[in-house]
């Protein structure tokens, strides 16, 4: 008996569809990364294992044979600085209530919001376009802070000769100069727009810029000039980097401690290059290992 | 056949073992005695009618046929959760393995082969069972499909994916009366929908159950929807969309009720609190007389679950900290009581109305 013979005439609508129904999600799905990934992708950047960490495998994930990378950015906070603080969330100093009514933040003014109101003091996240830098000025100005904040702790260790709590300050910043010219990530986020033509014709350098998407909220603080707006970045919308098969064989020698986790003379032990598309989101170009 | 469904031919099928007994109890009683044809004209048409509801749909004779088939819906309801747990996991065991050409072929051809296999299942498969343990597995591909299509080339998430799985679910579940399918596409129409409405405002979508508010629209609509379009051919799911509607509409008002502070409403937190502890016990209350009224005992209950969570919520907020704790339990204990007295006496009312014909 044949399958026409066997189905009743409705049973034939639902079939077609529900056919016509997953084809045509699948083909969407699909061209929307077709899209993405049309032409010259509009960044192209190389990272290390320090902006791009190993995943992290628990529980029933160990099961998981996919590996994505996690990409580590990081923010310059004022005042509240943390070296290698790689989660792409923060306060940055440039992110101010300027910024945000530019991202499209209806503000109240401060005496308005001034209430118990935790909608007023912070709004929701909304996405917008950020800009990554990769090993830039934002990196250097951390390096630099690193190396002061060394000097001022040597110091004084040397004029409180024997007194433990100053030797220790002065290695655990040692350290952290260490890790930020050797582990921690390069990857800063400098800027926000609505328009991303607008952000790409800002940062022109080839291979030190990508735009991609991120959740960005403002939030209501206490300063010294009273309370104030600011602008806080909740992270980005894509966090981490599937990796396509024909790379798995460099990760699989390395055990999934992270260089950024473990900087005991760990060195980088792995180069991503990474592209990213017309719809802001990124894929893995080549790996290559060092 | 005048049965428009399984549903309705295992209400018809009730009645009758229900009226037997009945029948059997009043000559007992010698209050009506059938006489010999009587009796047999009244079991020949009603053999005629179990042969031919038979004939049509898998439905229950007795009260033992009922109970296996209680079991027999838990056992594809677990089936089928933990075949679908398992492709999910089979697929995460090996996809590193494969090259994306072949990851795309097989999660697009899982959705596609188990729907197909859905299909030729619901056409042999009378009870049911089977097509629906199927069904779920066919939905849970499609959402593994376009979920890890989303990790496989670091897609950007989106509201929109839960449009086709709700399409999917629901398809399924109308062609196959399977409840739970039902209530998977009811889920994915509810965050879309509040996923929509929160953007209006500008939020990101994931971020909608943060503001109770988006939940209101899609809670009516789903409450009013069997009302709109007839569901009597489908089992439970007119009482599916009444229950979510409600619970759609009451949980996030619970929420603003003791969290004011999260709503739209650019005033007081204080008031918005208060104003939708209002709301909460009206709309409990509303939901408990309609209820009665349509004689819904779902909509009956969960008004009423809803009414005592309220009250119970605002006794621990007035007395939980000035109360000995033995007076709080106390008064929570003579409250619950009232409550049987007054749904008592809502009864006694109810069967007097009965009584004299009137709803």
């Amino acid at each position: 008996m044949k399958l026409a013979d066997k189905l009743p005439a409705g049973q034939w609508l639902v079939l077609g569809l529900g056919i016509a129904l997953i084809v045509v999600t699948n083909v969407v799905a699909l061209g929307g990364v077709a899209y993405n990934r049309a032409g010259q992708p509009e960044a192209v950047v190389t990272l290390s294992e320090r902006e791009l960490g190993m995943p992290y495998r628990y529980g029933m994930l160990r099961e998981n044979t996919g590996i994505q990378l996690h990409l580590n950015c990081r923010i310059e906070d004022n005042p509240s600085y943390t070296y290698g603080y790689s989660d792409c969330s923060g306060i940055p100093e440039w992110f101010d209530r300027d910024k945000l009514i530019e991202l499209g933040f209806g503000l109240r003014s401060e005496s308005e919001a001034d209430t118990d109101r935790r909608s007023y003091r912070s709004e929701l996240p909304r996405p917008v376009y950020v800009v990554l830098e990769f090993d830039g000025p934002a990196y250097e100005r951390a390096v630099v802070r690193a190396e002061r904040d060394l000097a001022e702790r040597l110091d004084l260790m040397v004029s409180n000769p024997g007194k433990a709590q100053f030797q220790s300050a002065a290695k655990q910043a040692q350290k952290t100069l260490d890790d930020e010219r050797q582990h921690s990530s390069r990857l800063f986020v400098i800027d926000a727009g609505q328009d991303k033509s607008a952000l790409q014709a800002k940062y022109t350098t080839t291979g030190r810029y990508i735009v991609m998407r991120a959740l960005v909220r403002p939030l209501l603080r206490d300063t010294e000039q009273g309370e104030q707006w600011i602008g806080f970045v909740s992270g980005l919308l894509i966090d981490s980097i599937n990796v396509p098969v024909q790379y798995h064989s460099i990760f699989e020698q390395f055990d999934t401690v992270r260089v950024s986790d473990n900087p005991g003379g760990l060195a980088p032990r792995y180069e991503v290059q990474v592209a990213v598309g017309r719809r802001a989101e990124p894929w893995i170009q080549t790996v290559r290992k060092l | 056949m005048s049965m428009s469904g399984k549903s309705a031919a295992q209400q018809r099928v009730d009645r009758i073992r229900a009226f037997n007994q009945e029948l059997e109890g009043l000559a007992h009683a010698r209050v009506l005695h059938l006489s010999a044809e009587q009796r047999e004209a009244v079991n020949a048409h009603h053999q005629t009618l179990l042969e031919q509801l038979r004939s049509h749909f898998d439905i229950d004779s007795t009260r033992q046929e009922k109970q296996l088939s209680l079991g027999m819906r838990i056992a594809s309801f677990l089936g089928a959760l933990a075949l679908s747990a398992s492709v999910f996991f089979l697929f995460l065991q090996f996809w590193g393995t494969l090259g994306t050409a072949s990851q795309v072929a097989i999660l697009s051809g899982a959705s596609l082969v188990t729907f197909v296999v859905t299909v030729l299942v619901g056409t042999r498969d009378a009870s049911g069972y089977y097509t629906k343990l199927v069904g779920l597995i066919a939905f849970a591909c499609f959402v593994l499909n376009i979920a890890l299509f989303g990790e496989i080339f670091n897609i950007t998430p989106t509201d929109n994916a839960l449009l086709p799985w709700a399409a999917l679910a629901l398809m399924l579940a109308y062609s196959y009366d399977a409840r739970l399918l039902q209530v998977a596409g009811v889920l994915c129409i509810i965050a879309f929908v509040a996923a929509r409405v929160g953007t209006w405002s500008g939020m990101y979508w994931i971020h909608f159950g943060e503001r109770p508010e988006n939940f209101f629209p899609v809670a009516i609509a789903l409450f009013f929807l069997p009302q709109w379009i007839s569901h009597e051919r489908f089992t439970g799911f007119a009482l599916s969309y009444r229950v979510f509607g409600i619970i759609t509409l009451l949980l996030p008002m619970l929420v603003l009720a003791n969290w004011g502070y999260i709503s739209y409403l650019p005033i007081d937190a204080g008031i918005i609190e208060g104003g939708y502890q209002v709301a909460g016990f009206v709309l409990s209350g509303a939901f408990i007389w309609y209820g009665i009224r349509r004689g819904w005992n779902h909509v009956v209950y969960t008004g009423i679950t809803f009414f005592v969570i309220f009250l119970y919520t605002k006794f621990f907020d007035w007395w939980w900290d000035v109360m000995p704790k033995y007076l709080f339990f106390l008064v929570l204990g003579l409250v619950a009581i009232l409550c049987l007295v007054l749904l008592k006496r809502l009864r006694v009312t109810q069967q007097r109305h009965t009584e004299e014909g009137r709803p």
